[in-house]
């Protein structure tokens, strides 16, 4: 190993006497850019120069550095980091302000910021508005250090492309950071540890929620701790702080004072028809706020995405049937195959993998090994009146029927998902080989905000690179008549199209073909 | 001068290319979808209240 590549850029303390005491103020900030192997040493130095000031490194709990490589470990090896501090984090902030400063023993109330940044980079790039879109092209997000020791992990925002493991796509959105005065962008999905005082995992969750909706839809707005402990005052009977967590539906009340639409699914009441039911929205990119229980504990975390296997064994895929022009056949779901979701707990570092069947995978407890799924929250917009279970069995009614269905062959592949007609309507554009007609007839449908759309595959067809369906249904995902085919919008099949106009359901005389595969994640 | 407005609509796109499906087709087709869905929605209300209860013994904590 080389000499250690460190810059620490300036620190400058100020001294202050305030009744009889001294008073060490940092005037200045500190910038220290540093190889990520030599990380957990410089956050080392750093928490015991700035959080415990008094204390040496023998003084340093081995906890600590073992809370830092939970993190730190799990990043991909050639990164490079920028530490500054003091940094104002709002989060940690609005903790502080509401609750930490009424305590007695004396909390700081600035935290450490750690960007994050593929390869080499010097501070000198940063004077250098050339090397800007280069520093913006390497920068992979950053974490936050609160002075809270036993629960150092604050709000971050990392970029799946930080992480040794990262062939998965999820739900993400964009946010710009300013680093060292260079306004830098990265997408990813938020995260924050716990601080078991002021958030537990439920608040964590809700943060994380609305900050990633917050920061990807003007609809919605970012929320701090006391803005969701002032919006579940009234469902409050006893004091908010220190947290005591939440139930699964204070979690689903509180997104609906935040403008959302939520519904709740339960394992009891669905039984294992609740993973296609997670599996779907995430297809959908949205992320899904899931409740877990084991015998004396309960946790809660957010899907946020989905490992693909390129490979599909249909052997191990559960198939369900389905009765067309009077004939029973088998068919998969894409929903039945198996797959690892990509989860953001407040225990764990960004993007764990887990089973749905086995959430407690990462835990070293016993108890939290045997989380099972209990219940989940969807966000979803307020206008969606047709949800997933119901939709899910309307689309498959409407290919079963003589008018407007279609003969499928044994074995097709049924995918499903829930979007917005207008990110729909981009995909279509950019379906180089479908013929213009098509593309004109999806583009000049009237469609509302949001639609459910089946995507039907050839088995053969399906996993391949760039997949293309044979057909698909779009139903209006703000119908509330779940009994009629009034939900239904566009149907495409190998032999014709099926779409409404002047108040008439009508067969386009053209055949639908050159339809790719759909994704809302990254 | 000729005028270089160009209209496009989901009328004239398709010109010719469509035939309506009769409205008799359309209702047989509902009541058909109505019956099965019947069963579908009475489930999914059951499922959804029972879905709300058991969320609130929930309690996260951990």
């Amino acid at each position: 190993m080389g000499v250690a590549e460190i810059y620490v850029i300036t620190t400058k303390f100020s001294i202050f006497v305030i009744n009889s005491e001294i008073v060490r103020m940092l005037t200045n900030i500190e910038i220290e850019i540093t190889p990520v192997e030599e990380l957990i040493d410089a956050l080392k130095e750093k928490i015991g120069e700035y959080f415990l000031q008094d204390a040496t490194d023998d003084f340093i709990s081995p906890y600590i550095e073992t809370d830092l490589a939970n993190l730190v470990d799990e990043l991909r090896d050639d990164l490079y980091c920028l530490i500054e501090y003091p940094y104002v984090d709002k989060v940690y902030r609005d903790s502080y302000y509401n609750y930490y400063s009424s305590k007695h023993f004396a909390y700081k109330r600035d935290c450490i910021r750690v960007s994050l940044f593929s390869g080499e980079i010097s501070h000198l790039e940063f004077f250098d508005l050339q090397k800007h879109s280069e520093l913006d092209a390497k920068f992979l997000g950053y974490f936050v250090i609160r002075p809270t020791i036993n629960a150092l992990f604050g709000r971050s925002i990392i970029s799946p492309k930080a992480f040794e493991t990262n062939h998965f796509q999820i739900c993400s959105c964009k946010t710009d950071c300013l680093i060292y005065g260079v306004k830098l962008g990265v997408e990813g999905f938020p995260h924050s540890s716990q601080d078991g005082e002021t958030i537990k995992c439920a608040e964590t969750t809700i943060w994380a929620l609305m900050e990633y909706f917050g920061n990807k839809y003007a609809e919605y707005k970012p929320a701090l701790p006391a803005k969701i402990h002032a919006a579940l005052e009234r469902f409050s009977y006893q004091r908010q702080l220190p947290s005591n967590g939440l139930t699964m539906d204070q979690i689903s009340f509180a997104l609906k004072e935040f403008g959302f639409g939520t519904s709740i699914y339960s394992k009891g009441a669905y039984g294992n028809e609740l993973y296609n039911i997670i599996d779907s929205y995430v297809e959908s990119g949205i992320p899904v706020i899931v409740g877990l229980q084991s015998a004396d504990i309960g946790h809660v975390i957010i899907a946020v995405g989905k490992k693909f296997d390129p490979k599909v064994d249909w052997s191990q895929v559960d198939q369900s049937k389905i009765e067309i022009d009077g004939k029973e056949i088998d068919y998969y779901e894409t929903t039945n195959i198996p797959a690892k979701y990509i989860v953001q707990d407040d225990n764990h570092a960004p993007y764990r993998e887990i089973e749905l069947t086995n959430p407690g995978e990462h835990y070293d407890d016993p108890d939290c090994q045997g989380y099972e799924i209990d219940s989940i929250v969807v966000p979803l917009y307020p206008k969606i009146y047709l949800e997933s279970f119901v939709a899910k069995q309307l689309v498959l009614n409407v290919i079963q029927d003589s008018n407007v269905g279609y003969k499928f062959q044994d074995g097709f592949v049924f995918r499903f998902f829930l979007t917005s007609s207008r990110s729909f309507k981009a995909h279509i554009t950019k379906q180089s080989e479908m013929e213009p007609a098509l593309k004109n007839s999806i583009l000049l449908s009237k469609m509302p905000k949001f639609i459910w759309v089946g995507e039907f595959y050839v088995k053969g067809s399906f996993a391949t690179e760039n997949m293309i369906a044979e057909s698909i249904v779009i139903l209006d995902a703000t119908e509330a008549n779940q009994e009629s085919i009034d939900a239904l919008i566009f149907a495409g099949y190998p032999d014709r199209c099926i779409s409404m106009n002047d108040n008439n359901f009508v067969t386009l005389h053209q055949v639908f073909q050159n339809y790719r595969y759909y994704s809302n994640l990254k | 001068m000729s005028s270089k407005r160009v209209k496009i609509s989901f009328g004239t796109v398709n010109e010719g290319k469509i035939t309506v499906i009769s409205k008799s087709s359309i209702a047989e087709t509902n009541n058909r979808v109505k019956a099965a869905m019947k069963d579908v929605v009475r489930t999914y209300e059951k499922k959804e209240s029972r879905s709300q209860q058991e969320a609130a013994l929930l309690v996260l904590n951990a």
